[in-house]
C-alpha cells in the first residue's frame, strides 16, 4: 500500500503534465473520427474543448478516461498511460458523459456515496466527501429524494456531484450544460468557476460563451482535427490579424471617411451608418491619430473602442478554413 | 488485491439493493411463493392420503417422503426459477447500457472482470431469496414429520449450481443488447438450450454420443445431486458452465472498448 503510493507520488511528479495526447487517433469503422491529435494540458488548468456537433470532441474525452481505446496514439493522464494502467488513470478522473450517468431508483446521497466507493474512496471519509459534493453542487436540499423525480438540471447537478465526489485531480465534463434553461446554465458555470483552482479541468461544449466564461485555454476542433488552441485573447488577436476599432461620431462631415483614410496606419475604412469599422495596422499611435480626426471634423465623438472578435466569429472564421492550424 | 473483493462486492451490493427496493422482484416472489407453496401442500397431502392407504395394505416401508415430495418440491422450484431468473438478470447490463448508468462503471477504477463477477453474484443473490423462500416447506414439514436432510441439502447443492449457471447465461445475454426484453429471450432461449442437450440423449446413437451427451446433461447431473449423490464431475460441469458464460460477457465488455 505504501508502496504503490509512494510509487504513484514519484511518477506523478515526474511529469509536468495532467494532459498528454500524442499522435492521437481513433477509428469507427471506416470513419475517422479523430485524426492525429496532440496537445497537453497543465495541472491546475482549465481548458474547453470546443467543436461542432460531431467534430470528435466526446471521443477524446471517452479515450482519456479510459471508457474507449484509442486506434493509434498515446494518451498518458498524471503519467500514467491510459491503455496500460486505466485503473489507475480511471483514479484520478472525474467523469461527467454527455448523458449523466445515473440509477433512476435511488437516492441522491446513496448514489453519491455509492460513486464514491466505486471510485475507492473508503470508510468514514465518505460521508464526509459526500457532504461535501452535495454543498459544491447545491444538492443538500434535494439528498433524499429518488433521482428519478428530479428536474433535468437536478440531474446534470447529480451527474456533476458524481464526477465530484472522489475530489480527482483531473475534471472531465462533456457538455455539462446541454439541455438546461437559461437559470440552470449560468448556476452550473458559476459552479465550474468555483472549482477553478482545486481540479484541473477539461470541458466541452458547442455553445460558446460557456468557453468564453470560464476558460483559461481554450483548443477548437473541427473534423477530429484541432484547428486551434490558444488562450482567448490571443485566438482574438491572431483571427484579427490587424487591429479592428469602432468609431461612432454624431454629425459626420462630408468627406470623412477620405480624412480617415489618409491617417498613417489605417488601412480600410467600412462605413455602417453613423459609425465606421476602421483596420489597422496595430501601430500604438494610430487610434490617437483617429481621434484627432474625428474631433477637428467637428462631427462630434461619440465612442472610439476597440472591437474585439467574439468568440463565435473566430470559431466560424477557424473552423470554415479547414484545417490551417 | 482487497479492491477486487471491495470494487466487486460494492458493485454487487448496489445491485442487490435495487432488486429489493423495486417493485418486480416482489411480484415475483409472489408468484414463485405461491405456486410453490400450492404444489407443496397438496403433493403432502396426496403422499399422506397414499401413506395411510399403503399402512391399511401393510406395506408403509414402500413410501418416501424424499421421493415423492421433496423432489416434486426440487422440480417445481426448478422449473419457476427457470422462467423467473431470465427476468431477474435480464436489467443487469441491458438496463445499465440503456439508461447509461454503465458509464459511470466503464469510467470507474473497475476492471471487466469484477462488473461481470459483480452482476452474477447480484443475480445469484436475488435467485438465492427466492431458493432460501422454498426452504420453509421442508423447515415446517419437518415439525410433523422426518425429513432426510441429506439428500434435500446436495438437491439443493444441485439446484443453486443450476441456478447459477442459469444466471451466468443471463448475464451474458443481458451484456449482448440495451433491450431487456430481448435479454430476457436470449436468456430463456439459451437456458432451454441446455435441456435440449439432455433430451437429444434419448436420440444419439451410438456409445461415444451417448457418453459425452450424458456428461454435458443438466439432467443428469441435476438427478445425481436430488438422488443425495454429489459428483466433482457434476460441479466441475456446472462451474465451468459459469465460468463460460463470465469470460463470453467479459469479453463483450472489453470489446465495447474497441469500437
Amino acid at each position: 500500500m505504501v508502496d504503490s503510493s509512494l510509487r504513484r507520488s514519484s511518477q506523478e511528479t515526474s511529469s509536468p503534465y495532467m494532459i498528454e495526447i500524442k499522435n492521437l487517433t481513433k477509428w469507427y469503422g471506416a470513419i475517422h473520427a479523430v485524426k492525429d491529435i496532440n496537445f497537453h494540458v497543465h495541472r491546475g488548468e482549465v481548458v474547453g474543448f470546443l467543436g461542432p456537433n460531431g467534430a470528435g470532441k466526446s471521443t477524446t474525452m471517452k479515450i482519456i478516461t479510459g471508457y474507449m481505446a484509442p486506434s493509434e496514439g498515446e494518451v498518458r493522464v498524471a503519467g500514467y498511460d491510459v491503455f496500460e494502467n486505466p485503473l489507475e488513470v480511471k483514479r484520478h478522473i472525474g467523469y461527467l458523459p454527455e448523458t449523466p450517468p445515473l440509477y433512476a431508483d435511488m437516492y441522491v446521497r446513496d448514489y453519491l456515496s455509492f460513486a464514491a466507493k466505486l471510485k475507492g474512496v473508503v470508510g468514514s471519509s465518505v460521508c464526509s466527501k459526500v457532504d461535501l459534493a452535495l454543498e459544491k453542487a447545491g444538492l443538500e436540499d434535494v439528498q433524499k429524494r429518488l433521482i428519478q423525480n428530479l428536474s433535468k438540471g437536478y440531474k446534470q447537478r447529480v451527474g456533476l456531484a458524481q464526477a465530484l465526489v472522489s475530489e480527482p485531480e483531473l475534471l472531465i465534463l462533456d457538455e455539462p450544460t446541454v439541455g438546461l434553461d437559461p437559470k440552470q446554465v449560468a448556476e452550473i458555470r458559476h459552479l465550474i468557476q468555483r472549482l477553478k483552482g482545486h481540479h484541473t479541468i477539461v470541458l466541452s461544449t458547442h455553445i460558446l460563451p460557456e468557453v468564453q466564461a470560464t476558460c483559461e485555454r481554450i483548443v477548437i476542433i473541427n473534423k477530429g482535427q484541432i484547428v486551434a488552441e490558444d488562450s482567448l485573447e490571443k485566438l482574438q488577436e491572431r483571427v484579427h490579424g490587424a487591429r479592428h476599432f469602432l468609431l461612432r461620431v454624431r454629425r459626420p462631415s462630408e468627406g470623412f471617411v477620405s480624412q480617415l483614410n489618409s491617417v498613417a496606419g489605417v488601412e480600410r475604412v467600412e462605413s455602417l451608418g453613423s459609425s465606421y469599422e476602421l483596420v489597422t495596422d496595430g501601430s500604438g499611435e494610430c487610434p490617437s491619430l483617429v481621434a484627432q480626426v474625428a474631433i477637428a471634423s467637428g462631427g462630434g465623438l461619440l465612442e472610439l473602442r476597440a472591437m474585439d472578435l467574439d468568440l463565435e466569429q473566430i470559431f466560424l472564421k477557424l473552423t470554415s478554413q479547414g484545417g490551417e492550424r | 488485491m482487497i479492491w477486487f473483493f471491495r470494487g466487486t462486492f460494492i458493485l454487487a451490493w448496489r445491485d442487490l439493493k435495487s432488486y429489493l427496493h423495486g417493485a418486480g422482484f416482489y411480484v415475483i416472489a409472489a408468484f414463485f411463493s405461491a405456486i410453490i407453496g400450492w404444489a407443496y401442500i397438496s403433493r403432502l397431502f396426496d403422499f399422506i392420503r397414499m401413506s395411510g392407504q399403503m399402512a391399511q395394505m401393510g406395506r408403509s416401508d414402500n413410501m418416501n417422503l424424499h421421493s415423492t415430495v421433496m423432489m416434486s418440491l426440487m422440480a417445481q422450484v426448478h422449473l419457476i426459477l427457470f422462467f423467473a431468473i431470465p427476468f431477474i438478470t435480464m436489467w443487469l447490463l441491458a438496463e445499465e447500457k440503456r439508461t447509461r448508468s454503465f458509464d459511470l462503471l466503464m469510467t470507474s477504477p473497475l476492471s471487466s472482470t469484477q462488473i461481470v463477477i459483480a452482476k452474477i453474484m447480484a443475480g445469484f443473490g436475488a435467485a438465492l431469496v427466492l431458493v432460501l423462500i422454498s426452504l420453509v416447506y421442508p423447515f415446517f414439514t419437518s415439525l410433523i414429520s422426518d425429513v432426510q436432510w441429506a439428500p434435500l441439502f446436495t438437491s439443493y447443492l444441485g439446484l443453486l449450481l443450476l441456478m447459477a449457471t442459469y444466471v451466468a447465461i443471463g448475464v451474458f445475454s443481458s451484456s449482448l443488447t440495451q433491450s431487456s426484453i430481448l435479454a430476457c429471450f436470449m436468456a430463456f432461449v439459451l437456458s432451454l438450450s441446455l435441456w435440449f442437450v439432455a433430451w437429444a440423449g434419448n436420440v444419439v446413437e451410438g456409445m461415444t454420443a451417448q457418453n459425452i451427451v450424458h456428461h454435458i446433461s443438466v439432467a443428469n447431473h441435476f438427478s445425481q445431486f436430488s438422488k443425495g449423490v454429489v459428483e466433482t464431475k457434476g460441479i466441475v460441469f456446472h462451474l465451468s458452465l459459469i465460468f463460460l458464460f463470465g469470460f463470453l460477457t467479459q469479453r463483450v465488455i472489453e470489446v465495447a472498448r474497441w469500437r
